[in-house]
């Protein structure tokens, strides 16, 4: 029988290694997702587990049964995924955006795209890549992870909160500047938005 | 009642609470809202979860080996750590040499990467990793240079505040330290790797911190440095630079067996 998260929790708190290697084994593929939706890359994304679990590893005396674990370690891995989303940021600017933007099953960009002659859909669609990518690099870390936690996460602003270590009113605030955001510069690309 | 705003809107969409309760119902009276929603649904519509690629049926025992040795260098106390460190194994004047070593290897590196026309065909692996590809010698000294910073700062911010009295050793480290980033970071710079550039240039300014710290280092001081160290998420950079140095060099080392 698999044992509790509880009991296995409470031997990794005693330093039990093994313990602590069954965690990662239950937990990291969640992370990893978690983190491959922040970073649309799966190198970034293993970096990120594995930061992830280093973290857990030292504060693992700090978890209180309070939450459940999975809550905790989504919020040390969102806080891995801003501290290298603000890495990026401040180091690789010129680095390859995340597509997040389903181009093929958008209603949008269809409607868009009919617009513009046959001949010049693929210039549209550079473009309309080109803006969410600005779009994305604009957001600040914060409103990204929101964002992708609110929007492709399918998690309520509560459990966005518990997880970013903010309000509802802060978290609220960074999901509406995320949207603003995004409206504000793929409107003139997407006709059909107005 | 007033339009409902984008705030309110945004909300609807994800079905949240914490909007006024009548705004739905204004929803479906007001044309104009109603014609605003449906924009935003359009919008947010064309954000879909992209595939998530699986990462292999090995993923977690690939991530367990990463990170296993990684949990020794935390739960060991510093002063068993201590025969682990290079620098403090080798006598004083080894000690020297072996930095003036590590000091020549830079700048041959340097001069090597200026006056040698590489006549080799670059490996394309290694080039999409860094717009300008670094001489293999430098990468392998800088790969070394972060590791050992990275381990002497994770040996900082770890430590117990009982485990560590003064930080004699630690400043030594960092002096030495600061003396071979100094030569990198230029390097980097000379060559165009801006984000190694970057990266050793907040690590120096953290190093220079270590390297002055004061002998007697009251637990509130050390607090506040091992705080600033944590804050500025240094170790994490070093290590995500570094990891990618080791991949560049991994696959400099496998086009070079396949030519
Ligand atoms: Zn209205």
């Amino acid at each position: 029988m698999q044992d509790s998260d509880a009991a296995v929790i409470a031997r990794a708190q005693a330093g039990d290694k093994d313990a602590f290697r069954l965690l990662v084994e239950r937990y990291s593929r969640a992370v990893y997702r978690l983190a491959y939706r922040m970073t649309g890359n799966q190198q970034d994304a293993e970096d990120i587990v594995q930061e992830t679990f280093l973290r857990a590893y030292k504060q693992i005396h700090r978890y209180e049964s309070r939450s459940a674990f999975g809550t905790w370690i989504y919020r040390i891995a969102s806080n891995c995924a801003i501290d290298l989303l603000c890495f990026r940021k401040r180091y690789e600017a010129d680095r390859e955006q995340i597509d997040v933007i389903d181009f093929e099953r958008s209603e949008a960009v269809a409607a868009g795209a009919a617009q513009v002659p046959a001949q010049d859909r693929l210039v549209y669609a550079a473009e309309l890549k080109r803006r969410v990518a600005a779009v994305m690099a604009e957001m600040s870390p914060q409103e990204k992870m929101a964002f992708v936690l609110r929007h492709l996460e399918g998690q309520s602003i509560e459990e966005i909160g518990a997880a970013l270590g903010t309000g509802p009113s802060a978290t609220k605030n960074s999901i509406f500047r995320a949207v603003q955001k995004l409206r504000k510069g793929l409107e003139p690309v997407m006709s059909s938005l107005r | 009642m007033k339009h409902l705003t984008e705030e309110e809107l945004i909300l609807l969409y994800y079905g949240e609470p914490g909007g006024r309760p009548e705004a739905e119902e204004h929803l479906d009276r007001c044309s104009n809202c109603y014609e605003r929603m449906l924009a935003l649904q359009r919008l947010l519509n064309s954000f879909a979860a992209p595939e998530v690629p699986d990462p292999g049926p090995d993923f977690e025992s690939r991530i367990w080996q990463r990170l296993e040795p990684m949990l020794e260098e935390v739960k060991r106390p510093w002063w068993r750590r201590l025969p682990r460190i290079v620098w403090l194994d080798l006598p004083p004047k080894r000690v020297l040499a072996a930095s003036a070593a590590a000091i020549c290897l830079a700048v041959v590196a340097f001069f090597a990467g200026r006056t040698v026309p590489n006549t080799e065909p670059t490996p394309q692996t290694a080039a999409s990793e860094s717009p300008v590809v670094l001489e293999r010698v430098l990468v392998l000294a800088v790969g070394d240079h972060l590791e050992r910073s990275q381990r002497m700062l994770a040996e900082l911010v770890n430590s117990g505040e009982k485990d560590l009295p003064d930080l004699t050793y630690e400043r030594a480290r960092a002096r030495e330290l600061v003396q071979a980033n100094r030569l990198f970071r230029q390097t980097a710079a000379r060559e165009g790797d801006t984000s190694v550039a970057s990266v050793l240039d907040d690590l120096e300014r953290v190093l220079v911190e270590v390297a002055h710290a004061p002998e007697d280092i009251s637990p509130r001081q050390l607090r506040e440095l091992r705080r600033r160290i944590e804050r500025q998420g240094i170790l994490f950079q070093v290590r995500i630079v570094g990891d990618r140095l080791r991949r560049q060099q991994a696959a400099q080392h496998e086009a070079e067996e396949t030519l």
